[in-house]
């Protein structure tokens, strides 16, 4: 196995016996309907920020995020739709070797609701069996508007054994948590999953480009 | 629900198959903004990986409507293991002996159970470490999207068995299949080809213009064991290979050596069916508005206002307008094509599936296998084997997949070759040298390269899947088009780190987005 980028649970160990800390890397996918907010919640997680007119996040489909547990690090590498869902157009790679998903909805949209519940039964069928799900309502900061109840949405949760919060892109609320709980959640074994394959990359860019697989 | 779809686009791409793929994210990278359809439910068109009920149903649709997919055709599907298994027996045994499970003993209704393990290839293709897809896949940052894994090995069939062919220096020294003097002369060889630029190569093959590779090889003293292992493992070549070709071919082998391992390939993760994805995904990303399951109906040119021409797309009832066209050769209407006869050749293609590999070795092998002609008049046949570490079958499984250009039809065409190297009788309890064969394909595919009929300059044709070991066609073929499109324009620059984007709201920032006019309505 070539270990010049990514396999899935590696853990760095320091070479001169200082305390190890373990680094968990695991691919997040979102999912939702259109203008749920999904993109919105990466970028409050990720950089801290929220922009009321957001347009579709250009080139920005694909961000890094680190967490630190007890004795952990859990680097998520959060995948957006890039818009493909819009026509029911996503692509099988966008499940694959994915460990955990965000299912969003809007709480003042109920057809949104019904949607995630289609995309909780899509990632059921195409992704792995093992996938920690969470459902996110979001827009809660739009609770006068509200449609979805959320004892609603936590009874059809916790029948399908998902994470349930609902957050606000806006004002920051449970968006960490979320993804907090969503870390603490996936199993942090020391044993890389097999079937894992490798990134290429630029001869400058590997630590070890030319290590052999025996 | 798809009628909210926007109607105007710079550049519209029928077909979600490799080059159509390239094409499409490299205008959308530009700025360009595209829409990308395919008339299937699926990406990739011929390109595709399917898992195995998805594959059972492209077979069945085949079948029953031929001129659905004119391209493919001769598809045999063949079972050599019984419907379902006979439980009780194996489940006692592995009660009493937990030290030695007995192998499984495979049914259809278990590759049934375990269909979403497959990941089946239409068209199975590696990239050498320095071929242009990889280079393409890291300079456009669209390497991120997809996994891959080394070939672990290169075999040819020499002497009547499975002999693994020494690639690079460690390997040469390492093996006892040549002696000490042949394994200095080959080194000396290979050196010598990786060796020459473009001028000493003119020079030292000035004679050779019009020879054979293997005249070649001969006439520099090479032992017909050597000549084996450089015309038809490392070349892929035959007897009649020219000489040029074969020493660019060694070449490229050879350049791509000690990049990623031990070989010069790789071999994506999933499938080859995942890289027009890839493609499709970075489109996406630069705005793209995606749509599949939508056919069109009818393609029209017409001349707009200001005397630019347009290219009108019916499908579903709808007019959709752009500039320019691109157009897998699959989807596209007959009567946009050329009348002249267009260059056609077609290859034979199989998939085998096997409960081992056809080699054991240490570690989980991911295998290319050269066979040369085995008989007067074949072709040589190219064979991977790909275990359950590249996701493409459930544990305990290969997918083998054998592809030759076409002589008589695919059966007769690779059946022989098969026959060397698994047992055909579908019995799983002989503990032989061989795997067992379980399922099998065979198909012949079209490789067809038509132009469009005179006078249309906004239309671009897409070449469908060649019988070549890599991507190397599809990628200069979408780049060529690419440029008539976009003249002027780089070919899939570099895409930003999505960390190093910054988001301000008074900061305008990347190509426009303009495929979101529809939606507003």
């Amino acid at each position: 196995m070539i270990s010049i980028a990514m396999a899935t649970n590696r853990s760095a160990q320091r070479p001169n016996g200082a305390p190890q800390t373990k680094v968990c890397q695991f691919k997040l996918v979102l999912l939702g309907e259109s203008a749920v907010g999904k993109s919105s919640l990466v970028l409050r997680f990720v950089k801290g920020q929220f922009h009321e007119y957001q347009e579709s996040t250009i080139g920005a489909a694909f961000l890094t995020q680190t967490l630190c547990l007890d004795d952990t690090t859990v680097k998520f590498e959060i995948w957006d739709t890039a818009g493909q869902e819009r026509y029911h157009s996503l692509a099988p790679m966008y499940y694959r070797g994915a460990q955990a998903a965000i299912v969003v909805y809007d709480i003042t949209n109920q057809d949104t609701f019904g949607r995630a519940k289609n995309w909780v039964k899509e990632l059921q069928r195409q992704a792995s069996p093992s996938i920690v799900i969470a459902l996110a309502g979001n827009k809660s900061d739009l609770a006068a508007k509200r449609m979805v109840e959320f004892e609603e949405a936590q009874a059809y949760a916790d029948e399908n054994g998902l994470l349930f919060m609902e957050t606000s892109a806006k004002t920051a609320m449970n968006v960490n948590d979320i993804f907090l709980a969503i870390a603490n959640k996936l199993p942090k074994s020391e044993v890389s999953t097999g079937g894992a394959g490798t990134r290429v990359l630029n001869d400058a860019d590997a630590p070890r480009a030319s290590s052999c697989c025996k | 629900m798809d009628d909210d779809l926007p109607t105007d686009f710079q550049v519209i791409v029928v077909g979600t198959g490799m080059v159509e793929s390239i094409v499409a994210a490299a205008c959308s990278r530009i700025g360009k903004n595209v829409l990308h359809l395919d008339s299937s439910d699926h990406y990739g068109g011929l390109w595709a990986s399917y898992n195995f009920e998805g594959l059972q149903k492209f077979i069945k649709e085949i079948n029953s409507d031929p001129n659905r997919q004119l391209q493919v055709y001769n598809l045999i599907e063949k079972w050599y293991i019984d419907k379902d298994s006979p439980q009780e027996e194996t489940k006692q045994e592995t009660e009493e002996e937990k030290t030695e499970p007995p192998k499984k003993i495979w049914s259809q209704a278990d590759f049934a159970s375990e269909y979403r393990k497959f990941n089946i290839d239409m068209t199975p293709k590696l990239l050498f470490s320095r071929g242009p897809l990889v280079e393409l896949l890291i300079s456009s940052n669209i390497a991120r999207y997809a996994e891959f894994r080394c070939v672990t090995r290169v075999l040819t069939w020499l002497n009547d068995k499975l002999n693994p062919v020494p690639c690079s220096r460690a390997d040469v020294f390492a093996t006892e299949a040549v002696s000490i003097v042949e394994k200095r002369m080959l080194m000396k060889m290979l050196t010598s080809i990786v060796g020459y630029n473009e001028e000493e190569m003119d020079n030292e093959f000035k004679d050779w213009t019009d020879k054979s590779f293997k005249d070649y090889l001969t006439h520099k003293g090479l032992t017909p064991n050597l000549i084996h292992y450089v015309l038809y493992a490392i070349a892929g070549g035959s007897d009649a290979m020219p000489c040029l070709e074969g020493v660019r071919e060694c070449k490229k082998f050879l350049m791509s050596l000690g990049r990623y391992g031990n070989t010069p390939f790789l071999w994506p993760m999933y499938g080859s069916g995942e890289l027009p994805q890839g493609f499709c995904r970075l489109c996406a990303v630069f705005g793209g508005v995606y749509c599949l399951n939508r056919p069109i109906d009818s393609v029209e040119t017409k001349t707009g206002d200001e005397g630019k021409e347009i290219v009108v797309i019916g499908s579903k009832s709808k007019n959709l307008n752009c500039d320019h066209l691109v157009i897998g050769i699959n989807e596209c209407p007959k009567d946009l094509l050329s009348s002249e006869p267009s260059e056609s050749s077609d290859i034979s293609k199989a998939i085998f599936i096997t409960n081992g590999t056809i080699m054991p070795s240490e570690k989980e092998p991911l295998t290319l296998l050269r066979f040369p002609p085995l008989d007067e008049g074949d072709n040589p046949v190219t064979v991977l084997e790909v275990g359950p570490a590249t996701g493409s079958c459930p544990k305990g499984l290969f997918a083998v997949y054998f592809i030759t250009n076409k002589v008589k039809d695919a059966e007769s065409d690779l059946m022989k070759y098969a026959e060397k190297i698994f047992d055909m009788t579908g019995d799983q309890t002989k503990a032989g040298d061989k795997p067992t064969c379980l399922w099998s394909l065979f198909y012949n595919v079209k490789d067809v390269s038509a132009g469009v009929r005179d006078g249309v300059e906004t239309v671009h044709v897409c070449a469908g899947p060649d019988a070549g070991l890599d991507f190397d066609r599809a990628v200069i073929q979408s780049e060529q088009i690419f440029k008539k499109i976009c003249p002027g324009e780089e070919f899939l620059p570099r895409a930003p780190d999505p960390e190093d984007i910054v988001f301000e709201d008074d900061v305008t920032h990347g190509p426009e987005f303009r495929g979101d006019e529809g939606d507003k309505e």
